[in-house]
């Protein structure tokens, strides 16, 4: 194996473009306009060809093969994510696919000792509106792979409930004394009331202590269903891959889950304040912003990129077989949830914190209501399409989004009209967007702990 | 950096149809031309030109993106004399600094959405780009711009220099790295593979422009340099791009040997003082990378040890203190290769896990796998391999590596779906016997050990 995969990691890039930005805006009143772009993403920058079918439950099958690789990519959403929790069980998606993961399929062996016996890998992440399972394997091994994650999805195995909710108590523990979760979790407290998106990922040791067997049986019944259940095929996969993916699911009732509860609006201001055993203060500022299949969807990635990005939207919603993230500065878009949100996530090693929370006070004003130069928002779209193209270059990443495509009301074809939709971005779009959603903000700020508290 | 030359060149080599400068056909091509060779074609294109400089292509479309990179063979930390760690380093972070044509490759690969990234290894350094396919064309120009003729001036040279302090002093904070470095360091008496390729504050206070270009003049050589660009790409245009692009030829410069030390399996402890965890790294010295059929059952030993879930040290080290980030390789290099763990964590007793490591070294080799066992294992580590080159970028950095150290038709990107190719071919050839006998002839030896006190470090007598 080569040495040069030390120390390469996916990506999850964060810039400090963020002290730049009000400077970035308010160069635009004087330097004069850089010669506007002459490449643009043609008609034949595109993905792979895609495919999907409906089956009658209102399952999905999508498909898009890339036959040079010799492994097939799966992912599976589930109408199962944290949005859908009632907000007193907040931990039972989380516990739920934990146990899925660890209900035996072959004899003794659990899905994920399955799954690695025969090379592959699975690993669940927990979003807004699904439980998003991630398999990934050789061709062989599909069908019986497919098969066992079917099964231990539609009855896990109870009995691993006190162990794996032992475990989301320590992960739940874990995330509250990360400084950036905790500045998150208070955005979405303030942002998602009334649903269990405003919990946090893995619950709390109040929730989580009082989920049982029936809970999970509950939010399993719940969330079976074929309307909403999406299975994304990338990599080798072949037609009859596609067809066994369609029997292996056509038997999932037919209902739609229930629908997701819609939280309050946020009318006003708000400031929340949490302390923690960290050496500087953290500060996210969250506004709304609209979702993915929103006609302002594009708007709102370029404004994201004048921001500075820190991340994409899987930065803070990551896989069950990665870290924590400990560091994220810049603009974190989450498009998933509805309503979306654009949180500006400020501090750590920030030395000028007070001066970055003005610089972006400033910044969005005048996204709001300046003229900006046509040579800044040329690159800032370059920008939101580098990330968007830079962000889907692995099988997961790439069955998300054809996933989260073939849900849209345009089907596969949403994957590349986003980009034409962010190269036709004009300043005006940039104007409104920004005055409908860049407004009412709450900011949630995270501070070193004194002694003793 | 002369643009207009490119300019000019472009121009006439564009009227060469015949492309006279390609002194070999592409492989698909030569075999074609063959005729007998019954394996498939190589799905990448590899080309030379008359100058030396080495260019692969290869189309990926599973995501509209492109991986451009620039391979230079030479060693991290100079050409005789005294070794200047840091020094390669310094010389490729200057060239994604300067400007010409008033902009650097760092601006422009962001200002078209791209990523620009700089990674220097012992014998090899690598300037890359990601970037959506429609901008590819433009920055593989700039890139093979820079990186194939550079001409630095101070200010790229300053700006290298800020950027190399920060990724020194960003590097003792991550105790892989410094387990890592320390181990080489242990490892070889002499030579490149001795000296960490982030070098010190120390030499860097030394480093002057003159010596990075020195350094790049004699180094960036097209003989010493490979071209690759995979993903959603235009195979010919990158040709004729690369033709437009190519320096002159120059003479290569011999990469210095590295010695191996006469090490004992005494730790050496470290006096680093920035990392708070404890942590431990053991390593063996390999087979060279020409013996291809060891290299890859050391390959297939390292996933077997140590992949991060299944790997059975993985499991045994973790179970013996939760939380241990543990990871290993087998680094294939020219001569000889290099196996090695290492483990760190806040629960880590580094006493205490340099004999965990080594008990469940001794048993898990103290015999030849079954052949279940093995099939299973083998199935697994092609898996594994097989999802860890999925990206045009992971493609593109094994050919990278493999021509860097002489062996890229060995590269394990050069396969397709049916698993065709020189490194595959080597993985079906493995049996259980034969990887004992291999694990036995190398990592039955006595390892190096260096270790990373937990808390405060005040122990002296590292590298």
């Amino acid at each position: 194996m080569s040495s040069q995969v030390i120390g390469r990691s996916r990506t999850r890039l964060a810039f400090s473009l963020f002290a730049a930005v009000a400077v970035a805006l308010l160069a635009c009143a004087r330097a004069a306009s850089a010669a506007a772009p002459t490449q643009t993403p043609s008609a034949q920058m595109v993905f792979g060809t895609a495919t999907q079918v409906r089956l009658r439950n209102g399952v999905i099958v999508a498909s898009q093969p890339a036959s040079y690789l010799p492994i097939v990519g799966i992912q599976l959403f589930v109408p199962a994510g944290l949005a859908q929790q009632p907000p007193n069980k907040a931990g039972v998606a989380g516990l739920t696919a934990a146990l899925v993961l660890h209900t035996p399929v072959d004899g003794k062996m659990t899905l994920l000792q399955t799954v690695a016996a025969n090379g592959g890998s699975i690993s669940y992440t927990l979003d807004p509106a699904d439980t998003r399972y991630y398999l990934e394997c050789s061709p062989e091994a599909f069908g019986r792979l497919l098969h066992a994650l079917r099964v231990a999805l539609t009855h896990p195995d109870l009995s691993q409930l006190a162990a794996q909710r032992a475990a989301a108590l320590a992960r739940a523990d874990a995330l509250t004394r990360n400084p950036l979760e905790a500045a998150y979790a208070m955005v979405r407290q303030v942002r998602y009331r009334g649903t269990g998106f405003a919990q946090p990922d893995h619950g709390s040791s109040l929730t989580l202590s009082t989920l049982g067997a029936s809970d999970v049986n509950a939010f399993v019944t719940a969330s079976i269903r074929g309307n909403g259940t999406i299975v994304a095929l990338e990599g080798a996969v072949t037609q009859a891959m596609v067809d066994s993916a369609s029997q292996e699911f056509q038997g999932l009732p037919a209902a739609s889950p229930a629908p997701v509860p819609t939280p309050a609006g946020v009318g006003r201001q708000h400031q929340v304040i949490a302390h923690r055993d960290i050496a500087a203060p953290w500060v996210a500022i969250a506004y709304a912003a609209p979702t993915q299949y929103s006609p302002d969807f594009a708007a709102m990635l370029v404004i994201e990129a004048m921001l500075g990005s820190g991340g994409d939207v899987h930065a803070l919603n990551y896989e069950s077989d990665e870290l924590t993230p400990t560091d994220f500065i810049g603009a974190y878009y989450q498009y998933e949830a509805t309503p979306g949100s654009m949180i500006v996530f400020l501090g750590g090693e920030d030395e000028n914190l007070d001066q970055s929370v003005r610089d972006l006070t400033l910044g969005i004003a005048r996204l709001r209501g300046a003229e900006l130069q046509p040579s800044f928002i040329d690159e800032a779209k370059k920008k939101a399409l580098g990330d968007y193209y830079l962000s889907v270059t692995r099988l997961d990443d790439l069955g998300w989004l054809l996933g989260r495509a073939a849900a849209s009301p345009e089907g596969v074809a949403f994957e590349n009209n986003v980009p034409q939709r962010i190269t036709s971005v004009t300043a005006e779009d940039i104007r409104r967007v920004a005055r409908r959603y860049l407004q009412n903000e709450t900011i949630a700020i995270v501070l070193p702990q004194a002694a003793g508290q | 950096m002369k643009p207009n030359r490119v300019g000019a060149r472009r121009g006439l080599l564009a009227l060469a149809a015949t492309c006279s400068l390609f002194v070999c056909a592409s492989t698909a091509r030569a075999q074609d031309a063959v005729g007998s060779a019954p394996a498939a074609a190589s799905p990448e294109a590899t080309t030379q030109l008359s100058d030396g400089l080495t260019l692969v292509t290869r189309k990926a479309t599973a995501s509209p993106t492109a991986a451009l990179e620039v391979w230079i063979k030479c060693p991290s930390s100079g050409y005789g004399g005294p070794p200047r760690p840091g020094l390669a380093r310094l010389t490729a972070l200057a060239i994604v600094e300067q400007k010409s044509g008033g902009s650097s490759l760092r601006t422009d690969a962001r200002a078209a959405g791209a990523q620009v990234a700089v990674s220097v290894y012992h014998e090899s350094t690598e300037i890359a780009i990601l970037a959506p396919s429609y901008v590819s064309g433009s920055l593989l120009d700039k890139l093979m711009r820079e990186a194939l003729h550079p001409q630095l001036d101070q200010k790229a040279f300053d700006a290298a220099r800020q950027r190399l302090a920060a990724q020194q002093v960003a590097s003792l904070d991550m105790p892989d790295e410094v387990l890592r470095d320390s181990l080489f360091a242990r490892i070889f008496a002499s030579g490149p593979l001795h000296d960490s390729s982030y070098g010190d504050p120390k030499t860097l206070t030394g480093l002057t422009l003159a010596d990075v270009t020195a350094f790049a003049t004699r180094a960036y050589v097209p003989a010493e340099e490979i071209v690759v660009a995979v993903g959603d790409v235009d195979v010919s245009d990158v040709a004729v791009r690369t033709q437009a692009a190519a320096p002159a030829a120059a003479p290569a410069e011999a990469i210095p040997e590295s010695s191996v030390a006469s090490y004992t399996d005494a730790p050496l402890s470290l006096t680093r003082s920035s990392i708070d965890v404890g942590g431990v790294a053991l390593g063996w010295p390999g087979p060279p990378i020409a013996d291809e059929r060891a290299a890859t059952a050391m390959d297939f030993l390292s996933d077997y040890l140590t992949h991060p879930s299944e790997g059975v040290l993985s499991k045994i080290v973790n179970a013996a203190a939760s939380g241990t980030d543990f990871s290993g390789q087998f680094v294939t290099l020219r001569n000889p290769g290099v196996f090695y763990v290492t483990a760190s964590g806040d629960k880590v007793d580094p006493t205490i896990t340099v004999g965990v490591i080594r008990d469940a070294m001794r048993n898990v080799l103290r015999k030849p796998l079954s052949d279940e066992e093995f099939a299973r294992a083998r199935t697994a580590y092609v898996n594994h391999l097989l999802g860890s080159m999925q990206t045009a970028q992971s493609l593109a950095d094994n050919y990278g590596w493999y021509f860097s150290q002489g062996a890229l038709p060995y590269s394990p990107s050069s396969t397709d779906a049916a698993l065709s190719g020189q490194y595959f071919t080597a993985v079906q050839s493995l049996t259980s016997q034969y990887v004992y006998g291999i694990a036995s002839r190398y990592l039955q030896a006595k390892p190096a050990v260096v270790i990373l006190p937990r808390g405060p470090i005040h122990v002296s007598g590292g590298p």
